[in-house]
């Protein structure tokens, strides 16, 4: 007998089906098909999300990617500030430069956040900090379009403080 | 936070399942529940997913975010702040308090330890407001911690640091590290000092040897168990 499969719906109708351990990359999936009571499925289920199509299609790619990754768990006495981030494998920075390209980056993300697939997360995090580092606040602004909301004053306040980073 | 959000969802997802059929095992979603717009912009992420950004930033790149606006400037400058957190009081000891206005706070007090900067140096970055009374012009002068009679232990304040006056206190203690490092074992130099410090100082030796990454892991729990007890006995 076939494994039944997990059908994935999208936030504007598209559907994805996965294997039950591809959809359970996602801890929010996870834990609602087992608070279901539907845990070693006997039918097919569709589970409705609120992400858009093409970041789900991308969720599912990384989730396909990686179904058979054992990742660490998270350590809960690990200090945060003295944390590590993840390694990117040279698969992750393809992956995550061609949703740069397609304005999705930020997407991605929050349906890792949403669907809790800590370790899409923190890889995407990396990501961002990655394409951060050695790039002045004006280029950081440019290239993650973020608007300047200081006054004149406030920025030339900041500037003056600035200068003890130079 | 990121767990909440999924515990609502869960939730959502158990009632929609509840209201439904079991064996159809088919969920259906309040159409009045819409998915957001597109983002394009880093600044519609959350602050939890922000500040883990800024994690994995080091101290330089977390300045240039700072300036970005006033949001960022607002996360980053609790991210410095919790690393200054743990500046051990035994090292370079806690010297200055005065007031100043900035963007974020008004006529706050700012505290940091400067023990062993020259006076000089130490003038040109308090400004204007620098107490004179105890300024000794002219002499070959060092800052040193007996020149204040009551201290604020910088825990008191953490989150009222100008960040001039952080950056320069992490460059120059990092500049001690680098300087003092030449002729010590690295070690027992870095057992001494249990402090964020060292967090911020292994960043840059990082990118000078990498044999420092391997010493930052041996003194992590050490840094962390002082940490906890400096932050808080204070209080």
């Amino acid at each position: 007998m076939a494994r039944p499969k997990v059908t994935l719906v999208s936030s504007d109708g598209e559907t994805f089906i996965v294997e039950q351990r591809v959809a359970e990359r996602s801890i929010t999936i996870k834990s609602a098909i087992e608070f279901a009571g539907v845990d070693g499925l006997t039918a097919d289920i569709e589970i409705p999300l609120l992400i858009e199509g093409k970041v789900l299609k991308k969720v599912v790619e990384w989730c396909e990617h990686y179904k058979t990754t054992k990742f660490p768990e998270p350590d809960e006495n690990q200090v945060d500030v003295l944390s590590r981030p993840p390694v990117l494998t040279k698969w992750d920075n393809k992956f995550f430069r061609l949703c740069f390209e397609q304005d999705m980056m930020f997407e991605i993300i929050m349906a890792a956040n949403y669907l809790n697939i800590n370790q899409l997360l923190h890889v995407g995090c990396t990501t961002v900090a990655n394409m951060m580092k050695g790039n002045s606040t004006e280029q950081i602004r440019e290239l993650f379009n973020v608007p300047n909301d200081f006054t004149p004053e406030e920025e030339a306040a900041i500037k003056r403080e600035d200068r003890w980073t130079k | 936070m990121i767990r909440l959000v999924c515990n609502k969802f869960c939730s959502f997802i158990a009632e929609i399942w509840s209201r439904n059929d079991a064996k159809s095992t088919t969920a259906c979603v309040n159409s009045s529940l819409q998915a957001p717009k597109l983002i394009t912009s880093l600044e519609f992420l959350p602050d939890e997913i922000l500040v883990e950004i800024i994690d994995y930033l080091n101290q330089f790149d977390v300045l240039a975010l700072c300036l970005a606006n006033s949001r960022f400037h607002s996360l980053c400058m609790n991210k410095l702040f919790k690393r200054v957190l743990f500046i051990n009081p035994q090292w370079h000891q806690i010297l200055h308090c005065r007031k100043l206005n900035t963007l974020t706070n008004t006529n706050y007090t700012i505290l940091n330890k400067f023990e062993g900067i020259p006076w000089d140096k130490f003038k040109f970055c308090m400004g204007e407001e620098f107490d004179t009374d105890i300024y000794q012009e002219g002499h070959d002068y060092y800052v040193r911690i007996d020149d204040y009679k009551e201290p604020i232990h910088p825990t008191d304040q953490f989150n009222q640091i100008s960040y001039q006056l952080l950056w320069i206190s992490l460059r120059d203690i990092s500049q001690a590290y680098i300087d003092r490092i030449k002729n010590t074992k690295i070690i027992g130099l870095f057992k001494k000092v249990a402090c964020s410090l060292v967090d911020t100082t292994v960043e840059i030796l990082d990118q000078l040897q990498g044999t420092f990454v391997k010493v930052k892991s041996l003194i992590l729990d050490e840094i962390y168990a002082k940490h906890k007890d400096t932050c808080y006995k204070n209080r």
